[in-house]
């Protein structure tokens, strides 16, 4: 029985050949982008691998995103087991797993609401994107490369007719959604101010569709183009408000108040002040720790001191040239010990990255035990 | 501690900053790039709400500068932190500009869009560099606009026409990332860094080398940086700013008095000593 257990892991699957796996997988992966950056651009044209790196470097984006979930699964596993079974700290486990979950949902519904909003943005977007492309079209003739039927494109006056009748109804329900954020805005001398701007301009743009069905759509002559023209350009303005009438409606909204609250409110306030808490420990540190007591500590005092004193206010009144004295230190005994530092780190740094993608540096792939 | 960070924040107490060299030169490489129809600035905040007391700031002037330039600007980050600072930090910037300028807006979409978190680091850095079309690859903004439908960020093309990139970040190794990887055979682009304190040293090599053009050394370089933009836009408001690097710099004078403190008690006491002994 042992020797038929020796060298299996769960699954079944030899522990020799999942470390084998996992060593030719990292070497794979690491060898492509390690080639790709030292060669030549003109020999990655050549092979054609170019064309393939965006799709591939999305994979390996793609793959490492996947440590999000991984983190979320984790602490699912480690608190919910505490949280169920009542295991010593179960209320700090159910609060994580709440405020997890709180967050989850808040963003996933903001998430939600933008998308949604980006949506109806791209709808009067529309607008001028198909005036623009009738014009690019019939410029192009008939039976030109873009055209999904054996003929060519559909004829320009019902192409015409069926932008008119789209802007129109895309425009009613525009209206339809300012009357609802008047009602919100109440009072709001910005966002009223910013409705009647998008009035004007939709007027605007229900002027130049109109004009649309007064002209003849036989061809494309001077008129015609300088009718879409304008209905485009028309459109991209009243897309522009209308983009802006949709995040402040959307702003009133509970998602996005919920989310505000949670990320603003809590989270950068909270994070902030823990790391204000860093201050404490600095003063104190400062009175207890920072003793000058061989010639070097006090050399390193008095660097500090003037590149302190350097960057407040203060300083010039103690000596003018504080700030230029701070300079010099920065730019020239500074920058030799830091080059040297950066130097030393990044070769060690480059040993370990060669043990990693070698696996030589983990037992679990196969490195070295000891 | 307490009372020296809290007395300059309460009672709106601001002294003029110190000058920073670096802020200056800084000022002077943003103004002096120029930007043909269809080129951008790319200015990265990868920076959580741990060191938003100095980076936020950062973010602000630099955004303000490009903003007032009518520069277009593609925000983005690799922290995914810093997600509402790439939305509310361009916001209110041109909210304050649009007072400013009654009768001049600055519009999302227009003069700036937000790319969002873009996972991935390095790997994403050197696909974005080396993809034909910058628009098409960051694909959509944060609400699901494709970028391509804005016209004046849908004409990018490569990477060579982002002229300048700016990276404020406080954490280690996220600025190296891009000067490492933001650049290729014939492309480099004018980049600019706005770091902690803690990373002024390690930033100065970069500077001193070429690598980098311009630095924001913490609150510090951007309070002067809002100075020297004053000085053009007198109408720039950075009383806030002010004060928080007011309330800086009483702290740093509570550190040197503390430390200063900390040494000559013992070394009074143990003169005591030998007085006595």
């Amino acid at each position: 029985m042992e020797e038929r257990n020796q060298g299996l892991s769960g699954g079944g699957v030899r522990r020799d050949t999942r470390a084998l796996a996992l060593r030719v997988i990292t070497f794979l992966g690491g060898i492509y982008f390690f080639l790709y950056f030292i060669t030549p651009e003109s020999i990655i044209e050549g092979t054609k691998i170019k064309s393939a790196h965006e799709a591939i470097s999305n994979g390996f984006i793609a793959v490492s995103s996947m440590a999000i979930g991984l983190g979320v699964i984790n602490i699912l596993m480690a608190h919910g087991s505490k949280f169920i079974f009542l295991k010593r700290g179960w209320q700090y486990s159910a609060a994580l797993l709440l405020g997890l979950l709180i967050m989850i949902g808040s963003t996933l519904a903001h998430w939600m609401m933008t998308r949604h909003s980006a949506s109806q943005i791209r709808d009067v977007q529309i607008i001028g994107d198909f005036a623009a492309r009738i014009v690019e079209d019939a410029k192009l003739g008939a039976g030109n490369e873009r055209s999904f039927s054996p003929t060519g494109v559909p004829e320009l006056s019902k192409r015409v007719s069926a932008l008119e009748s789209y802007s129109l109804r895309i425009i009613e329900k525009i209206k339809a959604e300012e009357s609802r954020v008047i009602k919100i805005a109440q009072g709001d001398l910005a966002t009223t101010q910013l409705i009647r701007d998008s009035e004007q301009e939709l007027l605007g743009l229900r002027e130049s569709v109109s004009t649309l069905s007064a002209n003849q759509w036989n061809t494309l002559d001077a008129t015609n183009e300088s009718a879409l023209a304008q209905v485009s350009q028309r459109a991209a303005k009243v897309a522009s408000s209308y983009a802006i009438l949709k995040r402040k409606e959307n702003g009133t909204k509970f998602s996005s108040r919920l989310y505000d609250f949670l990320y603003d409110g809590l989270f950068n306030h909270l994070g902030a002040s823990m790391f204000a808490l860093l201050g404490v420990y600095i003063a104190a540190a400062a009175y207890r720790a920072f003793r000058i007591q061989t010639f070097e500590s006090g050399l390193m005092m008095a660097a500090a001191l003037v590149v302190m004193l350097g960057q407040i206010s203060f300083g010039k009144v103690i000596y003018e040239d504080m700030p230029s004295i701070r300079q010099w230190l920065l730019e020239v005994p500074n920058s030799a010990a830091f080059r040297a530092i950066r130097l030393g780190a990044g070769v060690a740094g480059l040993m370990l990255a060669i043990r990693m993608w070698l696996s030589i540096e983990s037992a679990k792939s196969g490195g070295d035990k000891k | 501690m307490i009372l020296a960070v809290g007395a300059p924040v309460f009672l709106g107490i601001s002294r003029a900053p110190s000058r920073m060299v670096s802020a200056e030169r800084m000022y002077d490489v943003m103004q002096g790039v120029t930007f043909a129809p269809g080129e951008v600035a790319m200015v990265w905040l990868d920076f959580g709400p741990n060191t938003i007391a100095e980076n936020e700031p950062q973010a602000v002037v630099i955004i303000e500068h490009l903003l007032r330039r009518r520069v277009p600007v593609v925000l983005l980050s690799q922290y995914q932190q810093s997600e509402r600072f790439l939305t509310r930090v361009p916001q209110e910037v041109a909210q304050r500009l649009e007072r400013e300028h009654p009768g001049q807006t600055w519009r999302y979409g227009e003069d700036w869009i937000n790319a969002g978190y873009k996972p991935g680091a390095a790997i994403f850095i050197q696909a974005l560099v080396s993809a034909p079309d910058v628009a098409k690859f960051l694909g959509r903004d944060v609400t699901g606009m494709p970028i391509a439908h804005f016209p004046r960020f849908a004409q990018i093309g490569g990477v060579e026409r982002v002229k300048l990139v700016a990276e404020v970040t406080g954490l280690v190794g996220v600025f190296d990332t891009v000067v490492q990887f933001f650049q290729k055979k014939g492309y480099r682009p004018t980049l600019v860094h706005g770091c902690t304190s803690i990373t002024i040293p390690e930033a100065y090599i970069f500077l001193d080398s070429g690598q980098l053009n311009g630095l924001l050394e913490g609150i510090a370089g951007a309070a002067w940086y809002s100075e020297v933009l004053r000085k053009h836009f007198p109408a720039s408001d950075n009383r806030d700013l002010l004060v928080t690097n007011t309330a800086l710099s009483a702290a740093h004078i509570m550190i040197i008095l503390l430390i200063a403190l900390g040494n000559l008690i013992p070394l009074l006491n143990r003169f005591k000593r030998g007085r006595h002994g």
